[in-house]
């Protein structure tokens, strides 16, 4: 889903039609319920969050203020939710939003994930939730985990290296 | 790059996001049921903006399977050819989505090719015998039921479709579309100009990279749009990290097609063709063309060739 289909779904939402979230959430539903995944760790947290992201967008959708970023606007919602979640847990968090994340998170669930990603390292995995199946730029991806874009890049790269020898093998095994 | 492996790892992805239950089940059920009662007729239902009328459709079928467009496609080496000095320019096409799914043809490696593409439409023509309340909701009624037939063959999420329906004197006007194509140009430093022409029935919209909320999308006038290297880079160029970046381009129905299956009954929709001709231009002169060429066969239902020129 576009950023512009995107953007136009939360005007839509914002003005009052309702009608908008069904589309909205068949569409983006699989990328905030893995970044979810992501922040909790916990396929249960992560619907939780991921409904309470939705719910959100369609009662507040009125703030949300048309500047060709509506995933991350969305995103930001579901990070919001995700601490949300956690201080009702809780726990405390006087970090930066992304330490207390971090911090809080609860163990990975190597289950809750394509089976795929299982041949992957933790970090390379992360990686490639957020370019692929959340449709983050390399360069945000950089940004937000606050590591070189080279880095990044050789990271992804790689790890979808790895992931085709995966698909390739997996092919062959079935011949 | 590496396309199947994110196909992959989005189908698995697919697979284990868990559905919608408590109060966002309530939320969106209710639109749905909202959504399957008939709606009243209005003078001009739907405008370009026929979201509103794609989310209720769309909300109503609640079909939301995957229709892989890939699967339908032709094998189409993407090797780059020798001719071209300046990168692949791509005509990437997005049609029944999913979550991107999408399709790149290399035109450079296919002289020859004429491919048939993966778009989708439908269009409908309800006669009106009189100007009556009844007679319009009846015809409207038909529409949406054929409409929503073809959709829900398609099992399609589709990001990139619309629905609408024209009101006509003697007529009521339905049309889907699925097709957004993005011409991409990797080489904008050695770019001249972009021109794209049309021929025959049809409009074509261009999408200007920061949309604005009065004008998403521009018609092309005069069936011809040039534009420079720095309007593309400037205001058309669309990055988007799920289906591409390029000039994002949508054939739709024209004011003129319109007006012909109003003025005439036996109007047969084979008789629709629209040639879509893209022309990259570079500085030291070299050119790549393509067309796509888009007609209807005698049910309404759209179908699209792609064609190196």
């Amino acid at each position: 889903m576009t950023n512009r289909e995107l953007d136009a779904l939360l005007r839509r939402i914002g003005g009052g039609d309702k009608s908008a979230l069904a589309v909205l959430y068949e569409g983006f539903r699989m990328p905030v319920y893995y970044y979810a995944l992501r922040l909790t760790g916990n396929p249960q947290k992560a619907e939780d969050v991921m409904q309470e992201t939705f719910l959100a967008i369609l009662r507040n959708g009125r703030n949300y203020r048309s500047d060709g970023k509506a995933a991350a606007w969305i995103y930001t919602v579901a990070r919001n939710k995700a601490m949300d979640m956690f201080r009702k847990e809780g726990n405390e968090l006087p970090l930066s939003q992304a330490e207390e994340l971090e911090a809080v998170s609860s163990p990975f669930d190597g289950d809750a994930y394509p089976g795929m990603l299982s041949v992957l390292n933790e970090k390379e995995r992360d990686i490639v939730i957020l370019r692929v199946l959340c449709g983050f730029t390399l360069t945000e991806i950089a940004r937000d985990k606050e590591m070189p874009k080279g880095s990044v890049f050789w990271s992804y790269n790689n790890a979808m290296k790895k992931l085709k020898k995966h698909l390739k093998e997996e092919g062959e095994s079935h011949v | 790059m590496y396309k199947k492996v994110k196909n992959e790892l989005r189908r698995q992805a697919l697979q284990k996001t868990p559905r919608v239950s408590g109060a966002l089940a309530s939320a969106i059920s209710e639109e749905s049921e909202k959504a399957q009662s008939p709606v009243r007729y209005q003078p001009l239902i739907l405008k370009r903006t026929a979201a509103a009328v794609l989310a209720v459709l769309i909300a109503a079928l609640a079909i939301f399977g995957t229709f892989r467009i890939s699967a339908n496609l032709p094998e189409v080496p993407s090797s780059e050819s020798p001719r071209s000095v300046h990168g692949q320019i791509g005509l990437i096409l997005v049609s029944a989505a999913g979550t991107d799914e999408e399709e790149t043809f290399s035109v450079t490696a296919h002289p020859d090719a004429a491919i048939e593409l993966p778009v989708k439409g439908l269009l409908v023509v309800e006669p009106l015998a009189d100007d009556s309340d009844r007679t319009r909701i009846a015809a409207e009624h038909s529409i949406y039921g054929k409409m929503r037939d073809y959709l829900q063959y398609l099992t399609t999420e589709s990001r990139t479709h619309r629905v609408s329906i024209r009101a006509m004197t003697n007529v009521l006007v339905g049309y889907g579309t699925l097709n957004t194509f993005i011409l991409g140009v990797p080489d904008t430093d050695a770019l001249e100009n972009i021109r794209i022409s049309l021929e025959g029935f049809g409009v074509m919209e261009l999408m200007p990279a920061d949309m604005s909320d009065l004008h998403p999308w521009e018609y092309l006038s005069d069936k011809e749009i040039v534009l420079t290297k720095e309007q593309y880079v400037n205001t058309y160029r669309t990055d988007n990290a799920m289906q591409g970046t390029g000039l994002f381009t949508y054939w739709s129905v024209c004011t003129e097609l319109l007006n012909a299956l109003d003025k005439d009954p036996d109007f047969s929709l084979s008789d629709i063709r629209s040639e879509v001709t893209f022309t990259v231009s570079f500085a030291d002169g070299e050119t790549q063309s393509f067309q796509v060429e888009i007609s209807f066969n005698g049910s309404g239902e759209m179908r699209a060739v792609y064609k190196n020129k």
